[in-house]
């Protein structure tokens, strides 16, 4: 077999990043393209957490030096957007003007923020958190005051940095319990609560428009007083980067859709990360949007490039850092019969059918979340009173390799 | 506080028994003369020794997941390989040092690395 002579990468984060070093540590030898409109390739979590608040310069979230770079062989084109992909030519047109050819051609093209449609959404002191420039703008935050509308996972943390760093924080959304699909109902109202104990203020409510008024910006709300402020920082969501693909002629439904190894409805086109949706056997997933996730996209694509069968998949993981507290979930908090909860410190909730794990999700005890994630990838059968007891440490319920 | 001639002498850490297979004991840098503490593992019957601290956000590897050999960082799940500190899964980007760990009849002895020397 013949592999490709040269990949272009389409976006250089997590996904994108992934699958260069992937192709690299898989053996591959010819020429590798990234091409990433940032002016680094670099770690996002961070960004809603400990860089929003301390200054993490952009060098510190990359993911490799100009020197690890030129020791991987990779052809990174920061700065630069691709403004066109031609499937039959394979190739891809750059905004500076340029023409790439490749044999195999990956989509990583993320997702942006979803912007506020609100009126006053376009005021400066109003924004949304993607970007490492989007931080260094509501770094001028730190010591202000502030509303955080959308209280799911970008929402809750910068809320929670920008508290901790002595914000005077407000977060807003129309759920007693945001996240819900995340966490499930359980977790998230426990993680809400987290929000009170910290002194952040939280509204039931959606955003009706955002005015400039003489010391700030006034939040006006579907219910109660308006909120004076210095900021408004919104997340409520995404939009996934699928215009490049649709424009193409790519099979697209919410995302760009792929298949297990990455492969699009093009030969010789992938797609990994925020951007796709999965068919599954069952039918489209739902888009996914985690880190974890987009890295494994990565991995399994570069074997399929490499013409090698990737790995099967296991449950999906994830991780969410508030108040100092560590947040771990592993598979889907909204599947499964039954709820079983750990009582202790924070809850820990686990989701069955029958006895099987469904998913599972803790606070600051994220060795039992690793445990759950083997158990469920195994199907090991469990049962509700070893999950429920405090003394029953997870791991021991896993055979012995 | 470690000096030159310390480098290369051996301290006794514990006995066969103390660490649980896919455990670790954590040996503090005071005790150890070293720059950050270091993490004694048992994996599959083997014994390895490690710099203690995640390279990504300072947490303690000895509270990981330990199996096969690596180490799965506790907060982000950066896989480190036991044997000789390479990271092999972002979100961290540099290995860990490694130190040697040898077993003496049925002592744990101890040699730190002498490039993390304190």
């Amino acid at each position: 077999m013949s592999g490709p002579q040269r990949v272009l990468i389409v976006g250089g984060s997590i996904a994108g990043w992934t699958t260069a070093t992937s192709l690299r540590d898989g053996g591959f030898s010819g020429e590798l393209v990234v091409i990433e409109r940032e002016p680094a390739c670099y770690d996002r979590p961070p960004l809603s957490k400990t860089a929003l608040v301390d200054d993490a310069a952009l060098d510190s979230l990359a993911y490799a030096d100009p020197a690890k770079i030129a020791e991987l062989r990779i052809d990174l084109r920061c700065g630069t957007t691709v403004t066109a992909l031609d499937v039959p030519g394979s190739s891809v047109a750059l905004d500076d003007g340029t023409r790439l050819t490749g044999e195999a051609i990956v989509l990583a093209t993320g997702a942006l923020a979803r912007p506020p449609s609100f009126p006053g959404a376009e005021l400066p002191g109003v924004g949304t958190l993607r970007n490492y420039a989007d931080v260094a703008r509501l770094r001028a935050l730190v010591g202000r005051r502030v509303a955080v509308v959308g209280g799911g996972l970008i929402g809750a943390e910068a809320a929670a940095a920008l508290r901790l760093a002595g914000s005077e924080v407000v977060l807003i959304d129309p759920n007693e319990a945001p996240a819900a699909r995340a966490f499930g109902p359980t977790m998230a109202a426990h993680l809400q609560s987290m929000h009170a104990e910290h002194g952040v203020a939280t509204r039931v409510g959606s955003v009706v428009a955002v005015t400039a008024v003489e010391d700030g910006l006034e939040v006006e709300l579907t219910a109660g007083e308006p909120v004076r402020v210095d900021g408004v920082l919104v997340g409520t969501g995404v939009v996934l980067e699928t215009d490049l693909a649709q424009r193409a002629g790519l099979e697209v439904d919410s995302g760009i859709v792929v298949d297990e190894a990455g492969r699009t409805s093009a030969r010789g086109v992938y797609a990994v990360g925020d951007a796709t949706i999965r068919r599954l056997p069952s039918g489209l997933a739902a888009p996914c949007g985690h880190w974890d996730a987009a890295r494994l996209d990565g991995v399994a694509v570069a074997a399929a490039i490499l013409g090698r069968t990737p790995d099967p998949r296991g449950a999906d993981w994830f991780w969410s850092d508030r108040y100092d507290h560590h947040v771990e979930v592993v598979g889907d908090m909204t599947a499964g019969e039954t709820e079983v909860v750990r009582a202790g410190a924070h809850p820990t909730v686990f989701r069955l059918d029958g006895d099987r794990m469904i998913a599972a999700a803790s606070v600051d005890d994220p060795m039992t979340v690793r445990a759950a994630r083997r158990l469920i990838d195994h199907a090991v059968p469990v049962n509700a009173d070893q999950l429920k007891d405090p003394g029953v440490q997870l791991r021991s319920l896993l055979p012995r390799a | 506080m470690g000096t030159s001639t310390d480098t290369g002498k051996a301290i006794k850490v514990g006995v066969v028994g103390d660490i649980a297979d896919d455990a670790a004991i954590v040996v503090p840098r005071a005790i150890a003369g070293t720059v950050d503490d270091i993490a004694v593992v048992l994996s599959e019957g083997t014994y390895y020794a490690i710099d203690n601290t995640c390279t990504h956000e300072q947490t303690s590897l000895a509270e990981g997941w330990i199996e096969a050999g690596c180490v799965e960082c506790p907060l982000h799940s950066s896989n480190f390989r036991l044997s000789d500190g390479a990271v092999l899964s972002l979100p961290a980007k540099t290995g860990v040092a490694v130190h040697t760990i040898e077993v003496v009849g049925e002592e744990l002895m101890l040699t730190p690395n002498p490039d993390r020397l304190a």
